[in-house]
């Protein structure tokens, strides 16, 4: 009878033990998805293990960009901020003159090398007036949201305070290269005991102030922009001697307000971040004995650096032109300081994101300018290499668009990639496990689930209306939303 | 579960298997009282479906942690279905002989 | 001689029902063309019509800013208005959807998946020269293809050029397929064949669950039997199994009295006889089970006159094929999958009984013959 009974006892309990466990797993798998600290970067770690994807299986001698014909040199130009930066100084005079040029005047009153531009690539000029109709519009309606968006606006002018004006860090150099990247370099200098240990050490260094990632490239000519140098301007350049590497640092947006892009997220927390470490680094640099230029964002680069970021291994690029690395996905910013210091580069890896990005188009779809491509495989040839075209001009008038204080930005495209997701179990299968299967079916399986099941809303609900809902594509974070602590 | 206290989550984690050790004593015991006669492949097939089941509820979880609840549902949903039919088929299979004892 | 009686009044009580629905359906009024137009211009913004499918929109001045086109494509439930507006160089600027009877997911989808801006900066005259492939969303084919129609026969009409329209006719694996499957059925009811008929009834279910049901996703909905009640069909061109589909489904019916296509042709319905095989699915006996059935029958009258009243045959959609297959639909939608997944493993087609629209739409046809049969013995 007894024992009848502690044989029901343990039939029952082994039941209530099965439906327990059940939800001990629902309970445990709830809190590594909450955990904030499963997200990676932003100084959780001084010792570089915000890197902690093992690329040792994935390294591969050759870059997985694809070269087509002669590279060509990008000139500034051609990138869409120099030359609104160009503009602008025609058009807003500095110390009360006369603007020199104005939208109205039009396309012919443009000095040449403007024009020159404008009429290689129709339709730019149109898109930039639109672009400047978009912004005015901007300005007239952020009455309508700026109590929203208060705190959202504070938080991102604190974070691009430190970029402003004259006296922000790293200082712009000042001259020619040759003279400022040497300036205030140690006259003593030790013997290195291998280039391996010095780019080991420098490595070191980048995570000790707060870098996510780290990597070392060999400076290709074809990285660097060609028409104008800063500390010099406007000038035809060969590439100095002694940018002979390029210490690549990457750091990520704060991912819940990244996750709230366009108009919760900023740009500038990682831009400032970027720009601390960088200008740390070169002074370290110049401390060991050796010339250190410091590359930094917004717009202070002599050199591209996504594919400068491929090369030193950090990631792949993706279809929206960004690029993604396994830790950080398309949440990553990037900066670099070149140096003739004496390095070992890393090696590039393929861990299958230039594959994955022509089945997956979430970005093109989610793209509120329509500016990424939607094609099958990269389709033009842009300076040497084929790629998926970009449309700068539609992106900047999205800028000018969506709901925020000014231009700040969108960044849609790197919330919305597959590849921006939280360390965690359920996403640590689909980063190791991914790049390893030759069959591609895991990545379109998972390609499947995350269109089937994940709630996109759709390039146009970013925008304000009438065009769309000023929707963002996660739920701001509480201490983004002004209303939990003011009233309205 | 506890992500941040360094006591209750080893402790959790201590429940948790004790939980599982109880759990499969207790299957043994209705399996056996149901007179069915279990073997090396067929104790693996069974755990194998119940991991599955696990994973898909921690998925799940895991997403609707993450602010996905839609996510997380057909997360559960869609591959539950599954686990849920091929468990059914499993216990079809492993009943089978004993049905047919009674039968006869 | 009663039972006829209630077979004839039921098939024309039914029937003068649904045909009044349709006609206060179509008396709601239609928006015109110009209202439509109207909408997409931006206030103070004045135009002047060319003919039916162009218009100009003009400057303060009275100079020319730019074209609207407006034209029809032929969609999954109905005809798809779009207009798109080009530059004066015949560039399109925008694309907009004017009217529409689509699956309003699907519509939705085209607009999230960013569908019309693909248009965006191609010269119309390319697209009508048909020298630029536009992929289509995924999982909203048709109305990708009939926004894409649309704009080409708005802005060849509107410019008075000859639309190339060549009607071939694409037969190919899917419609062989639907003539494979209802062969199938017809082979399996043989009763000479009885023990060979079980494999091809395996067989039969095997492929419509995977090629009718995964691979097309698209079996008989309650929208395609609207839809080609009030006279509109899909373009032939892109779809021709959806068709033949509901053509064989009734036209069985009507000639033999069996319902050849929820027995053995419907994928949800294999699909439910898989999972019934799959859990020793026993079957239920209800005791009330002729009402749950005029319920069942009841709800699917009601969708069919709340369509036809609206216009839009897509209202109607109830079945949990699209969540099974596309996995799209309401969360109700989704809840009643899943409960006739699981009551499938215990009960045999528990959908099929108390739930599928079609299974009413396919008992009307069975009693109308019966009705009709009755008559002529008479």
């Amino acid at each position: 009878m007894d024992k009848i009974n502690r044989r029901k006892f343990i039939k029952s309990a082994g039941l209530a033990g099965g439906a327990l466990s059940l939800a001990g797993v629902a309970g445990a798998g709830y809190s590594a998805g909450a955990d904030k600290d499963s997200f990676t970067g932003y100084g959780r770690t001084a010792y570089g293990e915000d890197q902690f994807f093992n690329r040792k299986p994935f390294l591969v001698d050759k870059p997985t960009y694809v070269q087509e014909g002669e590279p060509v040199r990008i000139t500034s130009i051609e990138d869409i901020f120099k030359r609104n930066g160009e503009l602008s100084r025609l058009m807003f005079s500095r110390n009360g003159d006369q603007p020199a040029w104005k939208p109205s005047d039009g396309l012919d009153a443009l000095p040449g090398y403007l024009r020159a531009y404008y009429q290689a690539n129709p339709g730019a000029f149109d898109e930039f007036i639109k672009a400047m109709q978009k912004g005015r519009e901007q300005r007239t309606n952020w009455d309508k949201y700026r109590d929203k968006y208060f705190i959202a606006d504070a938080w991102s002018n604190a974070h691009s305070s430190p970029i402003r004006g004259r006296s922000s860090f790293p200082a712009e150099p000042q001259g020619k290269p040759e003279e400022s990247d040497f300036r205030g370099v140690n006259k003593k200098r030790l013997k290195l005991k291998s280039p391996r240990h010095g780019s080991e050490l420098l490595k070191k260094i980048c995570y000790s102030f707060g870098a996510s990632l780290a990597g070392i490239a060999k400076v290709k000519k074809e990285w660097v922009y060609q028409g104008s140098l800063r500390g010099i301007g406007r000038v035809d350049y060969e590439v100095p001697s002694h940018w002979k590497y390029a210490v690549v640092i990457a750091v990520p947006h704060e991912w819940d307000s990244m996750y709230a892009n366009p108009t919760y997220g900023t740009s500038y927390d990682a831009y400032s971040k970027l720009r601390f470490i960088a200008g740390k680094m070169e002074v370290f640099i110049k401390e060991l004995g050796y010339s250190a230029r410091p590359h930094v964002p917004p717009t202070s680069y002599d050199l591209v650096m996504p594919p400068l970021a491929i090369d030193a291994g950090m990631g792949e690029q993706g279809r929206n032109g960004i690029l993604i690395t396994p830790e950080l996905g398309a949440n990553t910013r990037l900066a670099a300081i070149t140096t003739d210091m004496p390095l070992e580069p890393d090696k590039p890896i393929d861990i299958g994101v230039s594959k994955f990005c022509k089945k997956c188009r979430i970005c093109a779809e989610e793209c509120p300018g329509g500016a990424i491509s939607f094609k099958d495989t990269p389709g033009e040839v842009i300076r040497g290499y084929r790629r998926w075209k970009i449309d700068q001009n539609k992106c900047f008038t999205v800028w000018n668009s969506v709901a925020t204080s000014h231009a700040r930005g969108c960044r849609v495209c790197l919330s919305v990639c597959p590849y921006s997701r939280k360390n965690n179990w359920i996403h640590n299968f689909a980063r190791e496990a991914d790049p390893r299967d030759p069959t591609g079916l895991l990545a379109s399986g998972l390609l499947a689930m995350q269109k089937k099941f994940f709630t996109y809303p759709g390039g146009q609900e970013y925008l304000p209306p009438p065009d769309g809902n000023n929707r963002t594509f996660g739920e701001a974070p509480g201490w983004l939303r002004t209303e939990e602590w003011f009233d309205l | 579960m506890f992500n941040n206290s360094n006591i209750l989550e080893p402790l959790f984690w201590i429940i948790m298997g004790g939980l599982y050790t109880v759990f499969i004593i207790g299957l043994a015991m209705w399996l056996k009282d149901m007179k069915v006669k279990m073997n090396w492949w067929k104790w693996s097939l069974t755990l194998l479906w119940f991991i599955l089941l696990s994973i898909t509820v921690a998925g799940g979880f895991t997403l609707i942690g993450e602010n996905e609840l839609r996510a997380g549902l057909l997360f559960m949903a869609v591959p539950g279905a599954v686990i849920i039919v091929a468990g059914v088929a499993l216990g079809r299979f492993l009943l089978r002989n004993t049905n047919e004892e009674k039968d006869n | 001689m009663k039972k006829r009686i209630i077979d004839l009044v039921t098939v024309l009580a039914v029937a003068s029902v649904i045909i009044a629905a349709a006609v206060v359906g179509k008396k709601i009024a239609k928006k015109n063309d110009l209202e439509l137009i109207g909408s997409i211009l931006k206030p103070g913004e004045e135009y002047e019509a060319v003919n039916n499918n162009k218009w100009l929109i003009l400057h303060e001045s009275g100079k020319v800013k730019d074209c609207i086109y407006s034209g029809e494509g032929r969609g999954y439930n109905g005809n798809v208005q779009v207009a798109a507006v080009t530059d004066t160089a015949g560039i399109i600027m925008s694309v907009h959807l004017l009217a529409n009877k689509e699956t309003p997911s699907f519509v939705s989808k085209i607009f999230r998946r960013n569908f019309t801006d693909r248009f965006k900066g191609l010269p119309a005259s390319d697209l009508a020269g048909s020298e630029v492939i536009i992929d289509a969303v995924a999982g909203a084919t048709i109305t990708s293809n009939a926004i894409k129609e649309a704009i080409i026969v708005g802005y060849s009409a509107g410019e008075g050029l000859k639309h190339n329209h060549s009607f071939k006719i694409n037969a190919g694996w899917p419609e062989l397929l639907v003539l494979l499957l209802f062969i199938l059925s017809v082979l399996i009811s043989i009763k000479r064949l009885r023990a060979a008929g079980k494999y091809l009834q395996w067989i039969s279910w095997g492929l419509s669950v995977i090629f009718l049901g995964f691979v097309l996703g698209q079996p008989l909905t309650l929208p395609r039997f609207i839809t080609v009640f009030t006279g509109y069909l899909p373009d032939p061109r892109s779809e021709l199994y959806v068709l033949i589909l509901p053509v064989l489904a009734i036209g069985f019916i009507l000639i033999s009295g069996k319902n050849n296509y929820c027995m053995s042709v419907c994928p949800f319905g294999a699909m439910q006889e898989i999972l019934g095989a799959v859990g020793n699915a026993s079957e239920i006996r209800l005791k009330r089970f002729s009402l749950v059935k005029y319920i069942q029958w009841g709800i699917t009258l009601l969708a069919v006159i709340i369509a036809l009243i609206m216009n839009n045959p897509s209202i109607a959609e109830y079945s949990v094929f699209g969540a099974f297959f596309q996995l799209t639909g309401a969360t109700v939608i989704f809840i009643l999958l899943m409960l006739s997944i699981i009551m499938s493993l215990f009960f045999r087609r528990p959908w099929c009984r108390y739930l599928c629209p079609v299974e009413g739409v396919m008992t009307y046809f069975r009693t109308l013959r019966r009705a009709v049969i009755n008559i002529f013995r008479q």
